[in-house]
């Protein structure tokens, strides 16, 4: 009993140093990010390298402030990261409820194809459909961005796997009571998820906010550019601007960062039930 | 939940019906904003000149928009180059590419050759570029297949930095930098003996092109008359030389990019390398004590790699006039000046020299005079540029340097490779 | 993946005589996501698979019609395989480590407490950050000139070595940032799943007398066989496709050791202008991404019913 006891106090010693190298190795580039955000372009480079050197200052903020329409951007990442995770965020939990509780005529081959989707990186598809939302007239929309993105296979295979792992003979009351497939799925189904919803919606809005090439591709002109293009800009071909960068790339993670420290304890919760219990 | 759920079905219901019929939302679209907007003519205008660069130009382009009594408004839209070319293969076989185009020449005859940039033989002989201030290492290569295809932007020739601090570290006289090879290999011998610094480096990738400057010191070069002449025997012994100089003698890290080799002149780790006019303006705010001087003379005399942007028309565009006003004006000896001084390029006429605005800038004359004579440009006029640099050349220095490759046979296999791609 | 959704699909099937209202019904409820995809996605597919059978410019003009050419070129093509090993590589270097990694880091900090809390949150903060800016960043600190790590590395007496331009360290050193940046990602996915494991399981094993290895060989893995099949079908079809931070620290080099199949596909297409080509190497790795994930499902769900 005693080495028992005497091991697991090793045990949690190793743990802890374990976890605290850990937060060191992950933690160390966001400060020096933090930090090379306040300082003059000409102090971040040096040797010896020292994290705290010369002047502190906002300059670099100021920059991006001033240089790029910084509000516009952000403006447009919002709308855009925001309009996709809801949208697809509610077609990925009507899709994947289907394709957990529902039979009906060739659900399998389409939830083939469905993952099949999951498997294409976009460049392989970025040509033919810029042509196509082109021809549809959407280029330069909101619009154009947003409904392509509209669903994604891995919001629909997480949804469905959450709403498998739903207790069998759940909609059974519903159905006793007449209600239809839309009720059930409202009134009975979706209140068993809402935590699975918010984490799939940070996934979401996390892959939206930094994506860079697939905004970019859907516009011809600046008036909807998102903040990742926004940030992009200040690397020179020859001169790269580390502060300003650096200042963007801490104000593009700020608000991401927010809403995850509100949701995180639904957050794990949302996955934990979502179970991915196959 | 409920309200969400129907906010959403009629979220869907818009979405779909206005897929449907076509509709388009909001209507920026960017051409026919061009045509119905007043009497304004909108030009759009793509370029990679992020950074501080970019800075300059947006004001310039600020204050064209402002001036321009013809009632013109450029449009501008600054992204990274590799983002640029990713946008102008998806827009321009649509017809949706911008009016104008700035880009290294280098790669002019990737685009003119499918009919993505249009010839503007006439923007020449109707007087809105002044041939005859156009630098002839510049002219020439402006053009594909005998036809003018752009305007200049701009143009860069690269010159020996050295750090005044390392030199006199090690012994040097600060105000005598290296004239020769041998007094390039010599100082930069002495500052590796005498400091813990690097001497001398050139950077292998991602990179204004520096090793080309060695080869053509010594007489060599990559394609002349059509044919690869990459394996030469002045080549082999130039970098037989210069390999050893770097990789052996520990004159500088083998191979670094554009980037990183900023960097370490930056942090006061290397005496000497070549670099554009671009890096005075940071070097000089970090503080740091540097002179520039012409590239040192190889055996067969002095050379230098000049590299240029130009501006193009795009078979996307229907306002060819509108764009010739600004290649216009962008050609004058006002915005040069202003172009010149914010961003430390000389200016792209070769009639500016005595013009006392610019002396403010003292860099701006040291980097004009190679380019009216004393500097190539690299691989120009090739339908693909961006392959023969990457997939060929830059893996056989890096094989060299790093990998200790025989140079001969690396040249020769790097030479046949070539000349499959230039047939 | 799709073994076992048949599985779960047959056990429904039983009683589908529910009538066609819910058939409509579950039509419907698809109808939207199937919608967008086939336009989005299934569409623009198709015509990528049309094009890997064409040479044509940029300004796609001059279509010629290549029968099975491009295809022929494919398996003769030195750079494709040498981009596909590397592919492999990456992801067959990536996949256990990161998912084991995440899986301990998952087991530790399991318990509530402030600062499991604390770990849990830092830990996620690189996933919420865009590769660009995580891959510039380490390219800065672990510089062999000017970088901190390097400068470290010098204080402890070590030399560094320059890794993103060593043959041999770029691609450890691009799979290791890759690792680093999903940690966050995996260890929610799996910490989810460990939560899900019902305590009384533990319990009866002590009493039972196991040791901590033991219980987690069996009770944890066998009861996280579903999570983790997820977690490493995921992980793998996202290293088939690492694109991001190779793009940005090493643009492929040098000497091609880190150019992966994306890669390979991005500069053929847009450097080369390549686009039919493009297409061909993109209808290769699609095919490859489907089966090894298939395969690998396979394999999980066997392994899950052999434990259960």
């Amino acid at each position: 009993m005693k080495r028992k006891i005497k091991g697991s106090l090793l045990g949690r010693m190793i743990s802890l140093l374990v976890l605290l190298l850990l937060v060191f190795i992950i933690l160390y580039p966001f400060i020096w990010m933090v930090v090379t955000s306040f300082k003059a372009e000409a102090d971040i480079v040096s040797w010896p390298p020292k994290l705290f050197s010369g002047e502190f200052g906002l300059q670099s903020y100021k920059d991006i402030w001033e240089r790029i329409p910084f509000l516009t951007y952000y403006r447009n990442t919002i709308i855009f990261a925001l309009s996709v995770s809801l949208i697809s965020l509610t077609f990925d939990t009507m899709a994947g409820y289907a394709f957990a509780r529902i039979d009906f005529k060739g659900k399998n081959i389409m939830f083939l194809l469905v993952m099949g989707t999951l498997m294409v990186p976009f460049q392989v598809i970025m040509v033919p459909l810029f042509v196509e939302v082109y021809k549809m007239n959407l280029i330069n929309t909101y619009l154009g961005m947003i409904l392509p993105r509209a669903t994604n296979a891995f919001g629909i295979f997480m949804m469905r796997s959450f709403f498998i792992s739903l207790p069998k003979g759940l909609e059974e009351a519903g159905r006793i009571d007449g209600a239809g497939e839309f009720k059930i799925f409202r009134k009975i189904m979706l209140p068993q998820c809402k935590a699975a919803v918010i984490s799939l919606f940070i996934f979401h809005f996390m892959y939206q906010w930094n994506d860079l090439l697939y905004p970019l591709i859907m516009t011809t002109d600046d008036s909807h550019k998102t903040l990742p293009a926004g940030i992009a800009s200040f690397m020179g071909t020859h001169v790269v601007e580390y502060g300003v960068i650096m200042a963007g790339a801490c104000l593009s993670i700020l608000p991401i960062l927010i809403v995850y420290l509100f949701a995180q304890k639904q957050f794990v919760q949302g996955i934990a039930m979502s179970g991915m219990k196959g | 939940m409920k309200r969400k759920i129907l906010a959403a079905g009629l979220a869907f219901a818009l979405l779909t019906t206005s897929a449907l019929t076509g509709c388009s939302g909001g209507n920026s679209d960017s051409k026919e904003s061009g045509k119905s907007d007043g009497e304004k003519t909108v030009i759009t205008f793509w370029n990679g000149f992020t950074g501080s660069d970019g800075e300059t130009l947006e004001a310039l382009v600020d204050e064209y928009n402002e001036t321009n009594d013809k009632n013109i408004e450029i449009e501008m839209s600054i992204m990274p180059w590799d983002t640029l070319y990713q946008k102008l293969s998806t827009t321009l076989a649509v017809g949706e590419g911008p009016d104008i185009v700035a880009m290294a020449t280098e790669r002019i005859r990737t685009y003119a050759e499918p009919g993505a940039f249009v010839p503007v033989d006439d923007a020449y002989t109707d007087g809105y570029i002044e041939e005859d201030a156009v630098p002839e290492v510049l002219k020439e290569n402006l053009k594909y297949d005998g036809k003018y295809y752009g305007v200049p932007m701009n143009i860069a020739s690269l010159l020996l930095y050295y750090n005044k601090t390392i030199f006199e570290e090690a012994g040097l006289d600060p105000n005598s930098p290296p004239a020769t090879w041998e007094e390039l290999e010599q100082y930069a011998q002495q500052i590796v003996d005498k400091t813990d610094k690097y001497g001398f480096d050139m950077a292998v990738k991602d990179t204004t092109p520096m090793w080309c400057i060695m080869l053509w010191g010594n007489g060599g070069d990559y394609i002349q008359d059509g044919k690869a002449v990459f394996n030469s025997e002045q080549n082999v012994e130039t970098i037989t030389r210069w390999a050893e100089n770097i990789r052996d003698k520990g004159f500088g890290p083998e191979v670094l990019t554009g980037g990183e080799i900023d960097k370490l002149f930056e942090s006061q780790k290397l005496g000497m390398y070549f670099c554009g006019p671009w890096a005075t303006t940071g070097l000089k705010n970090a503080g740091i004590d540097f002179g520039v001087a012409q590239a040192p003379a190889g055996p067969a005399g002095q050379v230098t790699q000049a590299n240029a942007v130009g501006m193009y028309l795009t078979s996307s565009s229907e306002q060819k006039e509108a764009v010739y006003d600004f290649f216009r004006w962008w050609n004058t000896k006002d915005t040069q000046v202003k172009w010149s001084l914010g961003t430390g390029f000389p200016p792209a006429r070769t009639d500016m020299a005595d013009d006392e605005r610019l002396k403010e800038n003292p860099y701006i004359a040291e980097f004009s005079k190679p380019i009216e004579n004393g500097s190539k440009m690299y691989l120009q006029q090739l339908s693909n540029f961006s392959d023969i640099d990457t997939q060929v050349i830059v893996p056989a220095f890096e094989k060299i340097l790093l990998e200790n490759a025989d140079v001969k046979a690396t040249l020769d296999e790097a030479n046949k490779q070539m000349e499959e791609m230039i047939k | 993946m799709p073994l076992l959704l048949y599985r779960r699909v047959y056990t429904m099937k039983k009683k589908s005589s529910l009538g066609k209202a819910r058939e409509r019904a579950g039509l419907l409820f698809v109808l939207p996501s199937m919608t967008i995809l086939t336009i989005f996605v299934f569409i623009p597919l198709i015509i990528s698979f049309v094009f890997s059978f064409f040479k044509f410019d940029m300004m796609f003009n001059n279509f010629e019609f290549q029968k099975l050419d491009n295809y022929i070129r494919l398996f003769q093509d030195g750079k494709f395989f040498n981009a596909l090993w590397n592919t492999v590589y990456y992801t067959v270097c990536t996949v256990p480590v990161q998912i084991m990694i995440s899986l301990i880091v998952a087991i530790l900090i399991k318990k509530q407490s402030w600062f499991n809390s604390f770990c849990k949150t830092v830990f996620f903060i690189p996933a919420i950050c865009s590769m660009t800016v995580i891959s510039i960043i380490w390219s800065f600190l672990i510089n062999k000139d000017i970088g901190m790590f390097s400068y470290w590395l010098e204080l402890l007496g070590f030399e560094m070595v320059d890794l993103l331009n060593s043959p041999v360290w770029a691609m450890p050193t691009v799979i290791l940032v890759g690792i680093w940046k999903n940690l966050g990602f995996y260890m929610v996915i799996l910490l989810a799943g460990l939560n899900g494991i019902d305590e009384s399981y533990y319990e009866a094993a002590v009493m039972d007398g196991a040791g901590a290895f033991q219980k987690f060989r069996k009770i944890t893995i066998p009861m996280m066989m579903p999570t983790l099949s997820f977690t490493v079908v995921n992980c793998i079809i996202g290293s088939f496709q690492v694109f991001d931070q190779v793009y940005v620290m090493t643009k492929g080099g040098p000497l091609f050791k880190t150019q992966t199949l994306v890669q390979l596909i991005y500069s053929t297409a847009f450097e080369s202008f390549d686009m039919g080509y493009a297409s061909t190497i993109a209808v290769a790795l699609f095919a490859i991404t489907f089966v090894v994930s298939v395969l690998t499902f396979k394999h999980m769900t066997r392994e899950e019913d052999n434990i259960a």
